[in-house]
């Protein structure tokens, strides 16, 4: 039986309720009649041979570009790039599709008998990733042969000996990227798609940049103008990364993209409830909610994020795709579209959602306030091509524990963020013109994004700047099962429960207000008409 | 226990207490051996027989095998997703390779697994065949000939879905060097579709080789290689490519992935058969597991505190 397609539900009184995402926890809730709510397309059956399937890409790429064995000569500079920890989401059983990605290229390396070859993780300005992340990434083999000789490393957007001046984009912007990187004579990057942010010119012009680069296109201005920056074609994020990627090419680097795409597979057999639609629960998975959730709830939080972190995701791969960046692009769009995309007709007055323990930015890490914020008016707001799920002064409603918790070793520029930023103000423009800079050049925070495993000083302030757009369009944002203090300090409002947050939310969107819900897991993609 | 039979002398008894005398006059048919290449090995792979073998393997030899081998298992991840039956071939040093292997294997393979063990060895008495077929669920090859018997057997076994461990050398190498495969397990394959996995085995001729009196507990490594396909190919080719497979796979422990990657590319991967015609240097610089890893050389037992303190 082929996978059904995504489906919207038009809540009746004979629906059975919805499951919210709680942070480390999940809940059903019973949205009022009339609601909709909007459900992803069951997953993609997977490829069945995933080798097969890399070596014919390899050996077959599209748009302009040949083989890579053709391109691989002996004597030649290889630097393999790779996404970093922030995809997939969770991460992916073992081996990782990175790893296989990776073996692949290095087989025909050696046998073209390239010998002088470097794998990078693109990193931009993420943390550094840890050695079990790297080992999960690549795997053992490469990692036991590349790391111990200095030949595995992780993009270091602060080292002034490691970038390399590329040029300027017509609209001025800088374009600096690692220097091995640009002295390569090729390129190869491999990409994971989870979504269809990720990818492109994007890889390579924002993964291996650094902040002189990255602030032509992380900013306010670009961020409120990308409708939505999950559309690659209306988002200004986008362009400027494709300006750049321009700018790369003029400059004579070769680039061989391998863009992979993933199913919705998200969760292995004891979570599986979670990506079902309610009606559909057997008693199975109905005897699964109630003990899982039972026991959450009386779990203390760090061990519930502990266990949920260690869920490794049964992801299989729907294809993968190799070549020249544009092209490969476009196919992986293709692909993600057909995976995610519902088409939901017009916009609603409430858009709720539930937020998951996971985001990009907290793997093995806590989801703290900030990335709470990012998460719902960043990513999930985003998820939509046209026009958003809620119209212009709309609500949103997020259900999320939003505790005040950071992780210090991760987080550290957050901290600072949320007790001396966000005291004083929320507006992204204030805060971008006002703070951005000195958090950006702080020797501590680049001290500890360089050695330790810190986000890079200027990164909260990105996730902020992420939900520029979501901020502007909206007229209230309500936090369910948040903290009260937090939400306040976030500039937004708190509920403990769905009734009160639609109680609130009437004072911006009147007594009767249509409401979307955007059920996840798994991730879906709105086309809103 | 022949002295005691001597002290007692022969108990005959008449018959039919006793055994009858066969007429002389009467053609005398000597019954066919039940032992060696015929041995009747099916009832071993019988559910009630797995799940007790199963048991042992998880909590006899496994346990057993960490204690006096200490394994060090790599290249699993290239054996997700494939499709069973299939074929292990490892290289082959000592008696300890076969219950090594089996108490590594992944899950999914682990409890339907055949050993291909020799018939002239290890089934040439009942005691040994009930014993090998019931602990390794071992199947009678015969090594000196070609035997359609343990070929049909072989067929048998895969056919239905159980996978099979071979060693294409034939035998234990009497000197830690490999020897050359045999086209046994090529043909099998082509035969039957069957994926060969090529394994690399590395320590255990140092723990119990051939001709050794007892254990010398050490460090050993069992090395998964990316399965073959053996479509498209003849045996000929397929055994040698075996056999670079298993060359690679000890190369990449020895060194690492990536040396064996650039030596295998370029056609130079040390071959493990080569042993110098001989020659003591060969012998010499024989890699050992053993010297391998830094952590084979950390002591058994845990140190206590007060023996790195200064007297």
């Amino acid at each position: 039986m082929s996978p059904r397609p995504g489906f919207i539900l038009n809540v009746d009184k004979s629906y059975p309720g919805t499951l919210f995402w709680h942070g480390e926890g999940y809940r059903i809730e019973k949205l009022p009649e009339g609601s909709s709510v909007i459900y992803a397309p069951e997953s993609l059956p997977s490829l069945s041979d995933p080798l097969g399937a890399i070596e014919d890409a390899l050996d077959n790429p599209v748009g302009d570009s040949d083989p890579l064995d053709t391109l691989l000569t002996s004597g030649m500079r290889l630097t393999i790039a790779f996404d970093d920890v922030s995809l997939p989401l969770p991460q992916m059983v073992s081996p990782d599709i990175r790893s296989l990605i990776i073996e692949a290229v290095l087989e025909r390396a050696a046998r073209a008998g390239v010998e002088d070859v470097v794998l990078i993780a693109a990193l931009a300005l993420h943390r550094r990733m840890t050695e079990s992340e790297l080992r999960h990434a690549v795997g053992d083999r490469v990692y036991d042969s590349f790391y111990p000789r200095g030949l595995l490393l992780q993009h270091d957007a602060e080292d002034p000996k490691g970038l390399s001046f590329i040029g300027l984009t017509p609209q001025g912007e800088e374009v600096e990227i690692s220097k091995r990187a640009a002295e390569s004579d090729l390129i190869v990057y491999v990409n994971v798609n989870l979504v269809s942010m990720d990818g492109g010119h994007k890889s390579v012009a924002t993964g291996l940049s650094s902040y002189r680069s990255l602030r032509h296109h992380h900013n306010v201005k670009t961020m409120v103008h990308s409708k939505s920056f999950m559309d690659r074609h209306n988002s200004q994020l986008h362009s400027s990364n494709w300006r750049m990627g321009a700018v790369i090419k003029e400059a004579g680097i070769k680039i061989f993209q391998i863009e992979t795409t993933l199913n919705n597979d998200t969760f292995p057999k004891q979570f599986e409830f979670l990506q079902k639609r309610e009606w559909e629960w057997n008693l199975k998975d109905r005897a699964k909610f109630i003990t899982t959730s039972k026991a959450l709830e009386a779990t203390p939080p760090w061990m519930a994020r502990n266990i949920f972190h260690s869920i490794r995701s049964p992801y299989g791969l729907t294809g993968v795709n190799a070549g020249e960046v544009d092209a490969v692009h476009e196919k992986t769009l293709e692909r993600v579209y057909k995976q995610q995309l519902v088409h939901v007709s017009g916009q609603s007055d409430i858009l709720t959602m539930g937020l998951p323990f996971i985001g990009p930015y907290n793997v093995n890490s806590i989801m703290n306030p900030i990335l709470v914020y990012c998460l719902g008016l960043g990513y999930f707001f985003n998820m939509y091509k046209n026009k958003p799920l809620v119209r212009k002064g709309g609500v949103l409603i997020m259900s999320h524990p939003t505790r005040n918790e950071f992780d210090p070793v991760f987080h550290p520029s957050y901290i600072d963020f949320y007790e001396n930023v966000l005291s004083e103000t929320t507006d992204p423009i204030e805060i971008e013109a006002k703070y951005e800079k000195s958090y950006a050049e702080d020797p501590w925070y680049i001290h500890l994004y360089r050695t330790g495993n810190a986000y890079h000083g200027v990164h909260p302030f990105y996730m902020w700047y992420w939900g520029a757009h979501a901020l502007d369009h909206l007229g209230a944002v309500i936090i369910l099962g948040g903290d009260p203090k937090v939400a306040k300090r976030l500039g937004f409002m708190a509920a403990s429960t769905l009734n009160d947050a639609l109680a609130m939310a009437s004072a911006y969107v009147g007594t009767s207000p249509s409401i979307t819900h955007l059920h996840s897991p798994p991730l879906l993609m709105a086309q809103v008409e | 226990m022949a002295k005691m039979r001597g002290l007692l002398g022969k108990i005959t008894m008449p018959f039919p207490l006793g055994r009858p005398t066969w007429p002389a006059n009467v053609e005398r048919t000597i019954p066919k051996s039940k032992l060696g290449a015929n041995y009747d090995t099916e009832w071993a792979r019988r559910y009630s027989v797995r799940l007790v073998r199963s048991l042992i393997t998880d909590y006899v030899t496994k346990p057993a095998i960490n204690i006096v081998a200490s394994p060090k298992v790599l290249g699993t991840d290239r054996l997700k997703g494939i499709d069973v039956p299939v074929i292990f071939a490892a290289n082959h040093a000592s008696h300890l390779d076969t219950p090594l292997l089996l108490s590594v294997l992944p899950d999914d393979f682990r409890h339907k697994t055949a050993v291909g063990a020799g018939a002239d060895y290890f089934f040439d008495r009942k005691y040994k065949a009930v014993i090998w077929s019931f602990l390794l669920g071992a199947i009678p090859i015969e090594r000196t000939r070609v035997s359609r018997r343990s070929t049909d057997l072989a067929l048998e076994i895969l056919r239905d879905d159980w996978n099979l461990i071979l060693f294409p050398e034939g035998g234990r190498t009497p000197d830690g060097f490999a020897r050359e495969f045999k086209g046994g397990v090529a043909q099998l394959a082509l035969k039957t579709g069957s994926t060969i996995v090529p394994v690399f085995i590395g320590g255990t001729y140092e723990v119990l080789g051939k001709n050794k009196k007892g254990f010398s507990p050490g460090s050993t490594v069992v090395n998964f290689g990316r399965p073959i396909s053996p479509s498209g190919s003849n045996p000929r080719d397929l055994t040698k490519e075996l056999q670079s497979a298993v060359n690679r796979l000890g190369d990449e422990v020895y060194s690492d992935y990536w040396d064996a990657a650039l030596r295998s590319g370029a056609s130079s991967t040390p071959d493990l058969a080569d042993n110098g015609d001989n020659s003591w240097i060969a012998e010499w610089n024989r890699p050992r597991f053993s010297d391998t890893f830094e952590d084979s050389k950390k002591s058994r037992w845990p140190r206590l505190p007060f023996i790195d303190k200064p007297l």
